[in-house]
């Protein structure tokens, strides 16, 4: 603590004032009492300064003489003395003081400032370690929802190229479909071309199919020129027989033609071919149920074919 | 201590000296004597008890013999007896009066008593004025910062370290009383 011994009752405390500065602080103390408390503070902590060493030297003689001037200044000076003692007998952490001589005791006074410190060390630290783990539970967070959203991100896209893949394969779905279709025209036409006969034989290419009435069969046009009616049953991949039986038949039973001895040198190119007269043919529906004969001499069944016939 | 002053005038005397109406005849009276006994302690006057008992027998004597007082400024006129006393005492005074050995500031060492009240008196105070007075003996702050902490003018602290040293002072005393009966 620095002296501050520049003030109007320190001065008048150290005589350093004027003769009418002195009588005036002397009637004022006497006549008001607060300012008379004043004063005995003023002096309380010119005895502190005094004990602590920070007066000047002409100060400190001028508080000397103040403090040796009665056995009341004497014991005041004392007691200041003692209680300075007492203070730092409690062994303050904060004591910063210059005084060489410091015995080191634990007091209360000291016990109190440190659990005062430490609780405010405590209190600081734990608000350290609570703003640590919230940063760290931030940076968790926004870690968690990047991985979030790229993992989203990963499965739209994922979303997507299944979906252009389902488009690709329908696609390629529809154009094997039309490529196939276009093939069997093609084959169609092919086989018409091919064929020695006059213009008055048609070829109808034919391949397994299902019965159902209204379905899709093949579409025979007959003309009046037409005389006569190659049929073409494809075979696939069914297996092959010396001897075949085929029934043609209307939808509404009525036999048209069959025979169970046409042989094998009939297929050409995976095709049996039958050609028959035209005129078994009228505006109808038709059936065709081909059959395989077995080692054993039985027949089997291989397969069904349909179409239909329009003038 | 009373002159031939009859009561009633007496209080009326330390009534008008020490107007707060807390205070009793004879608290108003040791107050009034304490200031006088400071004035003569400030003015360095060796035997300052036995000169503020000498201005309050002239005032008494004085007001007895009619002396009126200024209900504005009372203490006006005993300030004036007392600088009269005062005047006489260095008249009378001893020029080659010793003084008594006071430590050296420079030579202080700290060593409290083991009577056990200090740190008793200590004890008994408030944490709050533990605190302070710790600060205002322990740490190298300015006076001036500890005021601003305290949030209060220097004067303030003062009397604060003032007032608190004195309840300090009292219960010290009544404990080494006690401990010597």
């Amino acid at each position: 603590m620095k002296a501050n011994t520049g003030d109007l009752v320190t001065r008048f405390l150290l005589e350093k004032l004027s003769e009418s500065e002195r009588r005036d602080v002397e009637e004022r103390f006497l006549n008001d009492n607060e300012f008379f408390e004043e004063v005995l503070s003023a002096e309380d902590a010119l005895i502190d300064q005094y004990l602590l060493g920070r007066l000047s030297d002409e100060e400190r003689t001028r508080a000397r003489m103040l403090f040796e001037s009665s056995r009341e200044q004497r014991l005041n000076v004392e007691f200041t003395k003692e209680l300075i003692a007492l203070v730092r007998a409690s062994g303050l952490p904060e004591a910063r003081s210059s005084s060489a001589t410091l015995p080191v005791a634990a007091g209360f006074l000291s016990r109190v400032a440190n659990v005062r410190t430490a609780t405010w060390v405590a209190v600081v630290l734990i608000g350290v370690l609570l703003s640590v783990w919230i940063v760290f539970l931030h940076v968790r967070e926004r870690k968690l929802e990047t991985m979030r959203a790229a993992a989203e991100q990963s499965q739209r896209e994922t979303t997507d190229k299944l979906g252009k893949e389902e488009e690709r394969n329908q696609l390629l779905t529809r154009e094997l479909e039309t490529e196939r279709q276009e093939r069997q025209k093609a084959e169609e036409l092919l086989a018409q071309s091919q064929s020695d006969q006059p213009v008055k034989v048609t070829s109808i290419l034919l391949t397994p199919a299902t019965f159902e009435r209204g379905g899709e069969s093949k579409v025979v046009s007959l003309n009046l020129k037409t005389e006569r009616i190659r049929l073409q049953l494809a075979l696939g991949q069914s297996a092959s027989y010396e001897q075949y039986s085929l029934l043609i038949t209307t939808f509404g039973g009525r036999k048209i033609w069959s025979s169970d001895s046409l042989t094998a040198d009939k297929i050409r190119q995976g095709k049996l071919e039958v050609t028959l007269p035209a005129r078994l043919f009228g505006y109808e529906d038709y059936k065709l149920e081909l059959q395989g004969r077995s080692e054993n001499g039985a027949f089997v069944h291989i397969a069904d074919y349909a179409f239909k016939v329009r003038r | 201590m009373k002159s031939s002053l009859d009561e009633n005038t007496f209080d009326e005397l330390f009534k008008l000296l020490e107007p707060d109406a807390a205070l009793t005849t004879e608290s108003r009276f040791n107050h009034c004597r304490r200031k006088l006994f400071k004035f003569f302690v400030w003015r360095r006057c060796e035997d300052p008890d036995s000169l503020a008992d000498e201005t309050i027998v002239r005032l008494l004597k004085n007001v007895d013999n009619g002396q009126e007082i200024s209900s504005d400024r009372p203490y006006s006129y005993v300030y004036a007896i007392a600088t009269n006393v005062f005047h006489e005492y260095v008249r009378g005074r001893k020029k080659n009066a010793q003084l008594s050995a006071v430590d050296d500031a420079s030579k202080v060492v700290f060593a409290p008593t083991e009577d056990g009240c200090g740190p008793l008196c200590l004890k008994k105070l408030a944490p709050q004025k533990r605190e302070l007075l710790a600060h205002y003996y322990l740490d190298d702050d300015d006076r001036d910062q500890i005021a601003q902490e305290q949030s209060s003018s220097i004067k303030a602290l003062r009397v604060k370290i003032h007032r608190i040293k004195q309840e300090l002072k009292r219960c010290w005393e009544d404990c080494q009383k006690r401990s010597k009966n």
